[in-house]
């Protein structure tokens, strides 16, 4: 069975319903979005399934060609950094979708642009064709745009157009760099092909991988987004619509680090190593500076993006301490950061029903008469915070962890994050919800029944990520495993790479079948 | 049953739970649930005694793996628990103790609407101090441990309407998680040098499967090590410089101010001290330090409870001071000492805090010492209790507290500390006066609240009744001389400490703690009690003596002073930049690009005519250079 | 006796000029339009007087062009100034100047 087709494509399905159909009703096109979005959380189950655990190659892989002649093809693909991430996104889909539900406003189109855009966020999660990739990549900002832009509060306009400008920017850099490889390949492999698994078999001068290294990290960047980059970010979340918020923070961002796991550590492995210090203070910078301007902030909201700054800052740390520890901690932490920042967004996009408004200052008391989103907001911190039994501590310790192991003062560093984290969440929930009621509080409903089936299992993940983790990390493990040793096994200043060590170093990990005949190795050799 | 260990912490998390849940439907049932779980849990830690006491000394030790928990790389971490003489009696007291307060509860809080989620947290809380206690590694340890500063957190802010209390739970959690952060530090540093964070491989048992791969730490690092998990310590149990949470944290309900705040959390860090002995021994400083903190601790503690005129307050610095013995004495390697302590101040100090809940009761939340007196004709019986537990904790023999102090403070000069046994001694001094002033303020003396105050009813005395006695007879039993019950009990687990050869005999010693002991009660009588002296006059008389007292030498002022205004002005700052400076950029650059943008227009006047004659120019221009380019 | 080839090119580029100042001076969409119908057919002129004097079909050729380029400008500039007119009750270009930036 073509899992992976079937888990990108069949939230498709129901777009071209929604637009024809031009008599149904706003509930039917609820519910249709609704049950294709559960359908397609199901395939995702089913393809975690059919994911073994053990291997630490790509799975899964399925290869059409598109246009043969240039070497672009269908080619799509899983393994341990990207498995966790495709059932994070059929999951929180759906959730986004309930927290939207009120909408009113030409619902067809809101729930169409929500399936496109599921489709193409699971489709970048998917694909090995790096213009595949890059296609799934940009295709994320349209529906995005138009969510924010025309669902979204006051300053939409000018939120939404920053957004698109801002990543649009960084994607340019990323596709001069895919032509340059692609030539490069034409070039040494005797064929162009976008295939990265082609790719990594290029050798490259060191300061072109570094160049193409920098391309790509700054494209991934604002993504993410990494500290100074991520001013796009603050004003993105506060004007986006509740599912936007959701989506934008919980797989959007994730579209970052994800690409620099993908492609710049096993595409630049030398630039990895060599700019890894570098990143490591600027991740931690972010940590910090995140959490103090989050502190600052009047607005849940933006209090909320400052914070995933933050935590993304944890993310990329974690990954540029090159050991497996803090890898697999980062991979962790972005299904973490998906769950518990979907969930905050999620309580706030409850409250901002119920208040209309945004400005703690203008809430408060509100746990008496909410205390069940009160409740809900009030995991979602401690999770997002760090408490250990809740999803986020395992990720965020075994960063630190590997922080460590790469430079103690880093890491010691990286756990100010964890003080501030406390500080600036636990001051947000007491200006919400504590101390006297004002006026807009009173007369509030507390959860429906809807809210109830979303927030449930959100909740449960995240006490099964914190309780027994296992069953995340065993399949994360193997992949981060060799990404370490992949990278390892570069040194600093090592001009090029033999074709082929990645098979060397990794002795699991399966080359593509013909990638040898195709690479040419045979005509050049004398 | 050894096995089995981990139903003592599910029980009350599966209370919690139910609580949570249903305890709207429950109503005040919610309070009888709660009790019932932890009794249970009471129940089964018995068990689980008597067997490990059925086995012979040395075996005393039972690990039980449930499943692996974090596992990346080289880093594997399990769930496991371990039984062992100082796991059980931190769990003996954490139920027994827990179990009464719970019951005390019930009555307490029965008029709450919101009862169950009380319970609920309640519960919670003691689920997650048992697995702090009974966890087999650091970071099962760490789970525990910020989940009791969670429960803390949300007891503290349970009236969440009135802002003090939201501020003091807010803060409790802050201020120790700078340490819990340290704390986390430090056991990170300990995988990285001993490659395992179980306690058999890093406190050198040896007898755990597990491998060990790092090379063992030097010197430098286990002084790291320690320290960062003293500054943990230190957080949690509210000592020198992190204390400042502990009197704010008695804005929560006095149930919780009893279990969390006095008789259990506020004692992990001792415990977590005790339980990681080894590692503190490899460093000369860090059991300097633990010293030094819990002697300045005590004796500042001390004075600023005799400051206090609010009567949990006093009791919150007493709670800091007591501790602050129990670090004194772990610092001098007596850890049986101040274990035999904690369990001892478990009882007499919850007694304190319940009886207090009972006079806040009695008189419609009046706190105010200032606003008490005589009340031992209204509240007999709860004059009766108070007076147990202040005697107690004064160190009149034969009393519980005075066992337990005495063996502390007569190690210190046995071990040839004698500049430590002076200061101790005089803690000792100040902390029978801070106790026996509450007492004689709010039971003796002149009646100065007009209210009639109105006894508890039974079920909030029959739990009084059980701690009293333990706060009479636990010293005897447990500990009768510094080798006691105990002391031998705990022997495998934590060795037997050596005092040295004195020039003083232990009876001169003893002599001179109850002599000390009486002394200051008769003095707190005389001053506070006997009416012969104006104590009221005294902070007008000496307002800054009396200022400095009651404010605990403002260090908490300081705090504020060196956090807050700085610490705003680095967020206004730093916020101000991000708009500015690093959004300003990516505004500067689009309304740049709109700026140049807007020199396109000129040349697009909308006339065709213009069109027509710049495109006619242009032929010409073209016409006239290839013309006489040829 | 053939006729010089510069008298026609002469006539074409007189034709032309006129066309010019027309398009360039006269406000009135259909003065306009016609100037530029005159531009063209200078055009032609030219193309059809070089076929004669290389004596080839090329230049024929392209004046046809241009004449069925010119026939369907026609249709689709009439339109749009009879539209342009019975919008505004002008034909003045200067009226339909809101295209400028």
């Amino acid at each position: 069975m073509p899992w992976l087709t079937a888990v990108i494509f069949l939230p498709l399905i129901g777009v071209p319903v929604l637009l024809l159909w031009r008599g149904m009703t706003d509930a039917q096109a609820r519910w249709l979005a609704l049950v294709l979005m559960v359908a397609d959380l199901i395939v995702a189950f089913g393809v975690l399934g059919a994911f073994d655990a053990a291997l630490s190659g790509y799975q899964l892989v399925e290869q059409v060609d598109w246009v043969a002649s240039v070497g672009l093809s269908y080619l799509v693909g899983i393994d341990g950094f990207s498995v966790w991430l495709v059932v994070l996104t059929a999951f929180m889909f759906p959730v986004g979708l309930i927290a939207s539900w009120g909408t009113t406003h030409r619902v067809r189109a809101f729930m169409a642009l929500s399936l496109l855009l599921e489709t193409v966020v699971i489709g970048s999660f998917c694909a090995l064709d790096l213009l595949l990739f890059f296609v799934f990549f940009e295709a994320l900002l349209v529906p995005m745009f138009l969510i924010i832009g025309v669902w979204g509060s006051a300053r939409r306009v000018y939120a939404s157009l920053k957004f698109f400008l801002y990543t649009m920017l960084g994607s340019a850099f990323i596709l001069v760099s895919t032509l340059y490889l692609w030539f490069q390949t034409s070039e040494q492999l005797g064929r162009g092909s976008f295939d990265i698994r082609q790719m990594e078999q290029l050798s490259l001068d060191v300061s072109v991988q570094r160049w193409l290294f920098v391309a790509f990290f700054v494209g991934f960047a604002v993504k993410v987004p990494i500290f100074p980059l991520h001013t796009w970010l603050p004003d993105a979340h506060t004007e986006a619509p509740t599912k936007g918020s959701i989506v934008l923070a919980a797989l959007l961002l994730k579209a970052g680090p994800y690409g620099i796991l993908r492609f710049n550590l096993d595409l630049f492995p030398e630039a990895s190593k060599y700019f890894a210090d570098a990143i490591g203070v600027l991740a931690v910078i972010g940590i910090v500076y995140g959490a103090v301007v989050a502190m600052m902030q009047s607005d849940v909201k933006r209090l909320v993006a400052y914070s995933s700054v933050s935590h993304m800052g944890f993310v990329i740390l974690g990954i540029f301490t090159l050991t497996t520890e803090g890898m697999s901690g980062a991979v962790v932490q972005m299904v973490n950061h998906g769950l518990s920042t979907g969930l905050l967004f999620f309580a706030i996009g409850m409250l901002y029903e119920r208040t209309h408004t945004r400005e703690m200052g203008e809430m408060g008391g509100l746990a008496r008469v909410t205390p069940w989103i009160a409740a809900t907001f009030l995991v979602a911190t401690l999770s997002s915070i760090g408490l250990p039994g809740l999803n986020n501590f395992v990720g965020e310790f075994l960063v630190i962890l590997g922080a460590f192991g790469a430079d103690r003062w880093l890491g010691a560093l990286a756990v100010t994050g964890v003080v501030l984290g406390a500080v600036y969440m636990l001051w947000a929930y007491q200006r919400t919800f504590q101390g006297p009621s004002t006026e807009r509080s009173r007369n509030l409903t507390d959860m429906l029944p809807r809210e109830w089936a979303a927030v449930v299992p959100v909740v449960a993940a995240m006490l099964v990520i914190g309780v027994y983790p296992k069953v995340v990390l065993e399949r994360v493990n193997p992949t981060t495993d060799g990404a370490v040793r992949w990278v390892d096994s570069v040194e600093i200043d090592q001009a090029g790479l033999p074709g082929g060590l990645r098979a060397e170093v990794q002795p699991e990990y399966r080359p593509p079948a013909g990638a040898v005949a195709a690479s040419g190795a045979e005509e050049v050799a004398p | 049953m050894l096995d089995a260990v981990w139903v003592i912490p599910a029980l009350p998390l599966a209370g919690a739970v139910a609580n949570l849940f249903l305890g709207r439907r429950l109503g005040t049932k919610a309070g009888w649930l709660g009790t019932a779980a932890v009794g249970a849990a009471f129940a089964v830690t018995v068990a689980v005694l008597l067997d490990l006491l059925a086995l012979a000394g040395p075996e005393r030790q039972h690990i039980v793996d449930l499943y692996e928990w974090i596992a990346a790389g080289d880093f594997r971490v399990q769930v496991s628990f371990l039984v062992d003489p100082l796991s059980m009696t931190m769990a003996m007291v954490v139920t027994g103790v827990g179990a009464l307060i719970h019951l005390y509860a019930v009555g307490y809080m029965e008029h709450d609407p919101r009862v169950g989620r009380f319970f609920a947290y309640f519960n919670l809380f003691v689920a997650f101090m048992l697995v702090l206690v009974l966890a087999d590694n650091y970071l099962l340890l760490y789970v525990g441990w910020e989940g009791v500063g969670l429960c803390s957190y949300l007891l503290i802010g349970f009236w969440f309407e009135r802002p003090a209390a939201a501020s003091a739970a807010k803060k409790a959690f802050v201020t120790t998680r700078i340490g819990d952060a340290a704390m986390l530090l430090g056991i990170v540093l300990v995988f990285v040098h001993f490659g395992s964070l179980e306690f058999g491989p890093v406190l050198g048992w040896g007898t755990s499967p597990s491998t060990v791969t790092g090379a063992g730490p030097s010197e430098g690092a286990a002084t790291a090590i320690a320290l960062l998990l003293l500054a943990g310590a230190v957080g949690k149990s509210a000592q020198l410089p992190l204390h400042v949470w502990l009197p704010d944290a008695m804005e929560g309900p006095t149930p919780v101010s009893a279990l969390i705040h006095a008789a259990t959390m506020v004692t992990a860090g001792v415990y977590l001290v005790v339980r990681s002995h080894a590692l503190f021994e490899m460093s000369e400083v860090a059991l300097t330090a633990v010293l030094v903190v819990g002697l300045l601790s005590a004796i500042y503690a001390a004075l600023a409870s005799i400051g206090q005129f609010d009567l949990k307050r006093a009791l919150a610095y007493s709670t800091m001071s007591q501790i602050g013995f129990m670090f004194f004495a772990a610092g001098m390697g007596f850890y049986a000492g101040a274990m035999l302590l904690l369990v001892c101040h478990a009882f007499y100090k919850a007694l304190l805090f319940l009886t207090s809940g009972n006079v806040m009761h009695g008189l419609d939340d009046e706190i105010d010492l200032r606003r008490m007196g005589g009340l031992k004709a209204d509240m007999p019986v709860s004059a009766t209790w108070f007076a147990i537990g202040a005697l107690s904790l004064a160190g009149i023999p034969p009393l519980a507290g005075f066992f337990a102090k005495d063996h502390i403070v007569g190690f210190a000069y046995l071990s040839g500390r004698e500049l430590a046994w002076v200061l101790a001694s005089i803690g000792a001094f100040l902390s029978a006066l801070y106790i026996a002033r509450p007492l004689f303020l709010a039971f003796f003396g002149a009646r100065r609240n007009p209210s009639h105050a109105h006894e508890a009813p039974w079920r909030m005395h029959a739990p009084l009744a059980v701690l009293a006695a333990g706060a009479v007879v636990s010293g005897l039993l447990l500990g009768f001389r510094a080798e006691g019950v105990l002391a031998r009990f705990l022997e495998p687990a934590l060795g037997l400490a050596e005092p040295g050869h004195a020039d003083l005999s232990e009876a001169v010693l003893i002599a001179i703690s109850i002599v000390l002991a009486v002394a200051a009660v008769g003095l707190a009588w005389f001053v506070w009690a006997s009416g012969r002296v104006d104590w009221e006059a005294f902070p007008e008389r000496q307002p800054e003596l009396a200022g400095w007292l009651s404010n605990a030498f403002y260090l908490n002022a300081f705090y504020a002073w060196l956090v807050r205004a700085p610490g705003m002005g680095l967020g206004r700052g730093l916020r101000s930049v991000d708009d500015r400076i690093v959004d300003g950029a990516v505004n500067e650059v689009a309304e740049d690009v709109e700026r140049a943008s807007r020199l396109a227009p000129v040349l697009q006047s909308g006339f065709v005519r213009s069109y027509a004659l710049a495109f006619l120019l242009g032929a010409v221009a073209l016409l006239l250079f290839l013309g006489l380019r040829s | 006796m053939r006729t010089p080839i510069s008298y026609f090119l002469v006539v074409s580029a007189m034709l032309f000029a006129i066309g010019t100042v027309g398009v360039l001076v006269r406000k009135n969409a259909l003065v306009v339009f016609m100037s530029i119908e005159l531009q063209l057919n200078a055009v032609n002129l030219a193309f059809v007087s070089f076929s004669r004097m290389h004596g080839n079909l090329n230049g024929q050729v392209l004046a046809f062009f241009s004449m069925v380029v010119a026939a369907a400008e026609v249709v689709v500039g009439l339109a749009i100034i009879v539209t342009v007119y019975r919008r505004r009750r002008s034909a003045s270009v200067d009226d339909v100047s809101v295209l400028r930036g």
